[in-house]
This record gives C-alpha cells, sequence and structure tokens, in this order.
C-alpha cells in the first residue's frame, strides 16, 4: 500500500450490501487505487486507499 | 515450513543486491551473481506457485515487490501473473458464496491481490491483461493498469462482465476500464467489439438494477460513447431513475445519485473516477 488508506465501518448501524454499494460508489469517485468488497472482510468494513 | 520461508527470505535478499555492487573489473563475478540470481528466482517462482500457504504466499509477495521491477526474471514474473489469476478465482467464489447466502471463511488475505496487481501493473506485459481483468473489482490501479493497454484489453474486460454479471464492483470495474479505452483509443476499437460493450451497457440501462455502481458506471460509459440511443436512455433515466432499480433498492439517496451523476456529465463535467495512467 503507497499512499492513504482508510477503512471505513459503521459503528450505529450494521449496513446491508446495498448501502456499502454506495458508500464503495462514492468512495471510487474520488479516484481510488485500493477498494475491496463487501466480501473482504467478515465485519464488512470498506478498504479504500488513494 | 518456517525454515524454508526464512531460506526463501534470504535468497530473495541476496538476488535484491544490485549488480552495480560488484567492483570495476569483476565481470566473471557479475556473470556468475546474475546467474545465481535467475536461479534463485527460479526457485522462488516454483514456491510461489505450490505453496498452499496464505501467509508464505503473502511474505513471499511482499518481498518480490522489494526486488525492481527491471531485474524481475520472465518466469518470476509470469509466476506473479498466474498467482494473480489463482487469486481472482478464490475471491471470485468466495463472492459467489456471499451473494448466495453461504458462510465464507475467515482464513482470507483479501490485500494479497492488491499486492499482486501492483507488481502485474509495474510489469506492463500484455500477457497480464486477462489477470488485471479479472482484478478490476479492486480499485483504481486495476482499471486504470488495464486501461493502459488500450483497445487490446476490450475483449477481456467483455469477457469478465459477461462471465460475473451480478458482481457489482467487478461490473462497474470493467465498464470504467472500458469507459477510459473509449476515450482515449476510440478509434482503434474494432467494430463488432464495440457494438458488444454498447449491448453489455444497454442492458443494463434498460434492466433495472439491484447496485448504483452498475448503473452508474454504465451510464458514465454510454454518455462517453455518445451513441444516440445509449445517450436517450440515460436522459430517460435521469428523468425517471426509479426505473433504473430493482423494487426496494432504489431509494432516493440512490436516485439522486444518479441524476446528479448524469446532469453533471449533461453540463460537461468529465466522468467520475477520473482516468489516471499508471504508466507514462
Amino acid at each position: 500500500m503507497h499512499g492513504n488508506a482508510a477503512d471505513m465501518y459503521s459503528y450505529a448501524h450494521p449496513w446491508t450490501e446495498d448501502e456499502f454499494d454506495l458508500l464503495r460508489t462514492a468512495a471510487a469517485s474520488t479516484g481510488t487505487t485500493e477498494l475491496l468488497s463487501w466480501d473482504s472482510y467478515l465485519d464488512r468494513h470498506l478498504h479504500a486507499a488513494w | 515450513m518456517i525454515s524454508f520461508s526464512r531460506s526463501t527470505q534470504l535468497l530473495l535478499f541476496a538476488m535484491s543486491f544490485p549488480l552495480s555492487a560488484v567492483g570495476a573489473g569483476a565481470q566473471a563475478d557479475t556473470s556468475s551473481i546474475r546467474r545465481r540470481m535467475e536461479s534463485n528466482q527460479q526457485l522462488v517462482a516454483q514456491r510461489l506457485s505450490t505453496t498452499s500457504d496464505d501467509v508464505e504466499r503473502s511474505r513471499l509477495v511482499d518481498q518480490i515487490g522489494t526486488i525492481r521491477v527491471a531485474a524481475i526474471t520472465p518466469i518470476l514474473r509470469a509466476s506473479v501473473t498466474e498467482t494473480l489469476r489463482r487469486e481472482n478465482v478464490v475471491q471470485g467464489d468466495r463472492s459467489r458464496r456471499a451473494r448466495t447466502g453461504q458462510a465464507i471463511g475467515d482464513q482470507f488475505d483479501a490485500e494479497l491481490r492488491l499486492k499482486l496487481v501492483e507488481l502485474v501493473v509495474a510489469f506492463g506485459d500484455p500477457a497480464g491483461i486477462d489477470a488485471l481483468a479479472g482484478a478490476v473489482g479492486t480499485g483504481g490501479r486495476a482499471v486504470n493498469g488495464i486501461a493502459d493497454f488500450g483497445a487490446q484489453a476490450v475483449p477481456a474486460l467483455i469477457a469478465v462482465i459477461e462471465a460475473d454479471r451480478t458482481n457489482p464492483d467487478v461490473v462497474s470495474g470493467a465498464l470504467d476500464a472500458l469507459r477510459y479505452i473509449v476515450e482515449e483509443h476510440r478509434e482503434e476499437i474494432p467494430a463488432d467489439q464495440r457494438q458488444r460493450m454498447r449491448a453489455l451497457t444497454m442492458e443494463r440501462l434498460n434492466s433495472p438494477q439491484r447496485y448504483v455502481s452498475i448503473v452508474v458506471a454504465a451510464a458514465e460509459l454510454a454518455l462517453t460513447d455518445g451513441s444516440p440511443d445509449l445517450r436517450s436512455r440515460v436522459i430517460a433515466l435521469r428523468d425517471r431513475p426509479t426505473q433504473a432499480f430493482t423494487t426496494g433498492t432504489g431509494d432516493t439517496v440512490r436516485q439522486d445519485w444518479l441524476r446528479q451523476r448524469i446532469e453533471a456529465r449533461l453540463r460537461g463535467e468529465p466522468a467520475l473516477p477520473l482516468r489516471k495512467r499508471s504508466r507514462a
């Protein structure tokens, strides 16, 4: 991994796959280099890097 | 297993020595070191291809990443690329299990594929196009990396969309890569492939989708392609975004996102995500 990374997770609400997809789409629009998936981690966090 | 990993690391450490470290006039020694490096890389390639230990595989890939790309032998490059192909299959199976309600194990190194993608993109070898196509669901590095190959990557991208029509990350990543290629190499794409690409895009826009990522990527590609049919369909979805989504998934947030993206494009703003070239 190079650059900046973020692991996003909701502690207030266990998000659904569709909500995850919306967040992932928003993250993708910013030009990520790395962006993992709904099934990448058992805790469903979204890993992104720029 | 542990002793092998240590010996492997020693081998990799040895082959990471720059040849310039050898003293002037020591041509015979330089040749000897080069042969030893190639032999060591061959051993590493074999180990990478055969080990079933995720931890060892990840360590091997980490160590390969410390070597100058130009010093990595064709055998080791091929092994890295093949490992990415295998990891794509593992991830694909895991995604299918997850989407059909089956259990997914916790013994999975999701970030190994990111390291492999970085290496395969750096190789810049067309032999890795299919491996990168299978990894477009991992983010912009893979998507931009495959787009760097231009029109020759189009068949592989069409193939991954046709093979896995429901994985939102794979489909949206492949649509983004196709858009980049249309932006830069529009005239080089053979007519039959362009037609197939348009048909796959229209398919996503004409039938309600569960995932906003797929709808948005299809709309961005459609407007970049510019064919009248695709453009008029996107404008129809701007006016009636509920048509874009399957019942229960197209809430107002997704509809607003789609409408705002389409309006931005029609105002002349660039498609997102923006293109980033991986190689000069």
